[in-house]
């Protein structure tokens, strides 16, 4: 008789410290905050505090209203009927998505400005000088104009996914019960599609909060600002963590209202067979209205920034110091692969374990990982610093003993920013490897086990070759979301360290409108392949 | 004839893909009418060209006297007053019973949309349901709160997608000697399609193959 041995291993543990590692500068922040306000402190709370926080609100409910109205008539009208280039606007309506909203607002505030391209349009052909007041776009009403515009695709994504799918024998139901297209948009599309319109706007709530760039650019005070102007303005890190806390406040109260807006029910049919849905001909006047609504969204949300962008980049090409330019878009790409590895490594073990396992345990890892990505960034800039400054006073003896003659050794690297990135980005790595182990289950990975392999070997033999699209998936939502993100950088970045987004900015801030124009597009262009890449994958995968 | 199509062609991919060709069928006023055949045959595609939920590339729909379908004339789902019963029966799962049987009716006078109500879940027997929520109801349950949406309008042809797919088999047996003696009393004109021969045999008055 084989005798075998064994003992009996707690596989929980791990993935708790895992994700607990990465959630560290949330709790930073929670914990650090001492008992006595500073001046400085003191003087914002009674004097501006009241401000950023009415502009913070008012900004993210307005343009996350905005996005929602027009994501969810884009979706409405490309998956329900035929107009003229209807098929065009069908995939090209996601593109806005590649245009950070800061470079969307120099943009704008560069076309509408006394020498931009309107004012100038006016005066030659009209004859007339249109109003300053007119054209003024950046103030709270501008910066929610292109928020909207620029972050709709997040909810239109959601959404046409959501009508092209279970919602369509709902729908052809209400035809044939004798209801128009009108009267079941308001009965049947409008009820079921709620869950879905404020998944979407609950994400543009967040990338609002998280914004720093269009914000500063068009001189708004909100709670994202005020952290940096506390932190690099006064060097009050105190302060500026307290507004970091009242950030993270507000956050977790837009989670909730998110939460009790879903509604419990979630309307989903599992349908045995699905049919596309037949698209209605659009015939009159609805025809060109749906045709100029889907143009006007395209023309400002994406083609009048990117031509504009080009325009300005063929003026300032001969003076791009091309050194200086390939620096940059090294150090991105640094940054961005290098912290892909570690989300990738860290996320796909995550994702493995809350797909595989029940219990409590699975479902803390799963809504765990979502923190972060709710957090803004300047926020999780903040826990990160007072995170490693205290690691390094705790090994200011090492350092000594080592005879290193600085004492912030970690805090001053570039490890610094990769982990700050990697706890902002886990939710992007981990939604694509779930949603794989998901679909595929755990019968491969058990039969290898049967087969003789241990867990670790089924895992890198049967798991890692049959999550390849996610992987890939995984990388260009990634790589994309680095290469656009400001405030982290501008706050974590050594002295000197520029990448694309730093730099667009700096020129920006500086009016260089001009030169802030090739780094924009580049990343521009990187983000539109990458988004049309991914849509490839997903429509392959359907 | 009360119900004719005349070679209906139906194909997808722009042409590449013919799932229906120079398909033609009439059926009678009260007539029950199953269509079996194998999956991809063409059956679900047939009775959606019917439904108006799909186009036909060439052929005509006429339904008593009106043309429903042809290459100058497309009456519009929601005007051609036709009941379908769902394969996955569609309820709105954000409305009860007895606001899933009201959705086709709304038009209807207060009282008589009570009436008619009253009448349809008495018909299908399930007046007791009428509170609950799709969720809260069993899968024969579900079946007959689609009939009762379906039939609620007064259509002029019911059109059942496999009715019985989703059923124990126990009470696919019970269901159907109900549901043909209910289909009767009313006078319905139905086409019923199924992949089971069984089923095609016990509803129908007359069986009609695709292959």
């Amino acid at each position: 008789m084989t005798e075998l041995s064994g003992r009996r291993k707690n596989h929980n543990i791990l993935p708790l410290i895992t994700l607990a590692l990465f959630l560290l500068p949330i709790f930073t922040i929670i914990f650090s905050m001492d008992a006595s306000g500073s001046e400085n402190w003191i003087f914002f709370k009674n004097h501006l505090l009241p401000e950023s926080f009415y502009n913070t609100i008012y900004l993210t409910l307005m343009a996350s209203a905005l996005a929602g109205l027009l994501g969810f008539l884009s979706a409405y009208l490309v998956n329900f009927f035929e107009y003229p280039l209807s098929r065009f606007f069908k995939w090209s309506f996601v593109l806005p998505m590649a245009v950070p909203p800061y470079i969307a607002g120099y943009v704008y505030a560069g076309l509408l400005g006394y020498t931009g391209n309107i004012q100038i349009l006016a005066r030659q052909i009209l004859g007339y000088s249109i109003p300053y007041q007119y054209l003024e776009i950046m103030n709270l009403n501008g910066a929610v104009l292109i928020y909207g515009f620029m972050l709709y695709p997040y909810v239109y994504l959601i959404v046409r996914s959501y009508l092209n799918g279970s919602a369509t024998q709902w729908v052809e139901s209400s035809r044939v019960l004798g209801l128009g297209m009108g009267e079941t948009l308001r009965r049947v599309i409008l009820p079921l599609s709620r869950p879905s319109i404020v998944m979407g706007t609950g994400m543009v709530m967040m990338e609002v909060i998280s914004d720093y760039g269009l914000v500063k650019y068009f001189g708004i005070r909100t709670l994202g600002t005020d952290i940096f102007s506390l932190w690099f303005g006064s060097g009050d890190l105190s302060a500026a963590t307290r507004v970091s806390l009242i950030l993270l406040v507000l956050v977790i109260a837009l989670l909730l209202l998110d939460t009790i807006l879903k509604g419990k029910k979630k309307y989903h049919l599992n349908v045995s067979k699905s049919n596309p849905i037949r698209k209605m001909k659009l015939e009159g006047m609805a025809k060109w209205s749906a045709f100029a609504f889907s143009l006007v969204v395209m023309l400002i949300g994406f083609i009048i920034p990117v031509a504009q962008l080009v325009e300005w980049g063929i003026k300032s090409i001969e003076r791009v110091n091309l050194s200086a330019l390939s620096q940059m878009i090294m150090n991105t790409f640094k940054a961005s692969i290098i912290s892909l590895v570690i989300i990738v490594l860290v996320t796909f073990f995550l994702a493995r374990y809350s797909a595989r396992e029940k219990g409590v345990v699975a479902r803390i890892v799963d809504q765990g990982v979502k923190v972060g990505y709710s957090i803004p960034g300047a926020v999780i800039g903040v826990g990160v610093m007072i995170l490693f400054i205290g690691l390094d006073r705790s090994l200011a003896p090492l350092y000594q003993w080592l005879s290193l003659n600085k004492s912030l050794v970690i805090s001053s690297s570039l490890f610094v920013l990769y982990f700050a990135y990697a706890s902002r980005f886990l939710l992007l790595g981990y939604n694509s490897f779930y949603s794989g182990f998901m679909k595929h289950g755990s019968g491969y990975f058990d039969s290898a086990r049967t087969l003789g392999m241990s867990r670790f070997k089924a895992s890198f033999k049967v798991d890692v070759p049959m999550q390849r699209m996610a992987f890939v998936s995984a990388s260009i939502l990634i790589v994309i979301d680095i290469m656009k993100e400001l405030p982290l950088t501008l706050m974590l970045r050594p002295f000197n360290y520029e990448t694309l987004a730093t730099k667009t900015f700096e020129y920006a801030n500086d009016e260089r409108l001009q030169e802030a124009a090739v780094p924009a597009l580049i990343i521009l262009s990187i983000s539109v392949v990458g988004i049309l890449v991914l849509s490839s994958i997903q429509k392959r995968r359907k | 004839m009360y119900l004719n199509l005349k070679d209906i062609r139906f194909s997808y991919d722009n042409g590449q893909n013919v799932v229906l060709n120079n398909f033609s069928v009439s059926i009678d006023e009260g007539e029950i009418v199953s269509v079996v055949g194998n999956s991809g045959s063409g059956k679900s595609t047939l009775l959606r060209i019917i439904s108006g939920l799909e186009d036909r590339s060439t052929g005509q729909v006429e339904l008593d006297g009106d043309v429903l379908q042809s290459s100058k004339v497309f009456v519009q789902p929601e005007k051609r007053k036709i009941g379908f019963v769902f394969q996955d029966y569609a309820l709105y799962p954000f409305l009860n019973v007895r606001q899933n049987i009201e959705f086709g009716i709304k038009k209807l006078p207060p009282k008589e949309r009570k009436r008619r109500i009253e009448e349809t879940l008495s018909l299908v027997k399930i007046n007791e349901l009428e509170k609950r929520f799709p969720h809260e109801l069993s899968g024969g349950q579900m079946q007959r709160v689609a009939l009762a949406r379906a039939l609620a309008p007064k259509p002029r042809v019911l059109l059942m997608d496999e009715p019985f797919s989703n059923l124990d088999t126990e009470l696919v047996g019970e269901l159907r000697l109900e549901l043909r003696s209910l289909l009767k009393k009313e006078g319905m004109t139905v086409i019923l399609v199924t992949h089971n021969q069984d089923d095609a045999g016990f509803m129908a008055d007359r069986i009609i193959q695709m292959t």
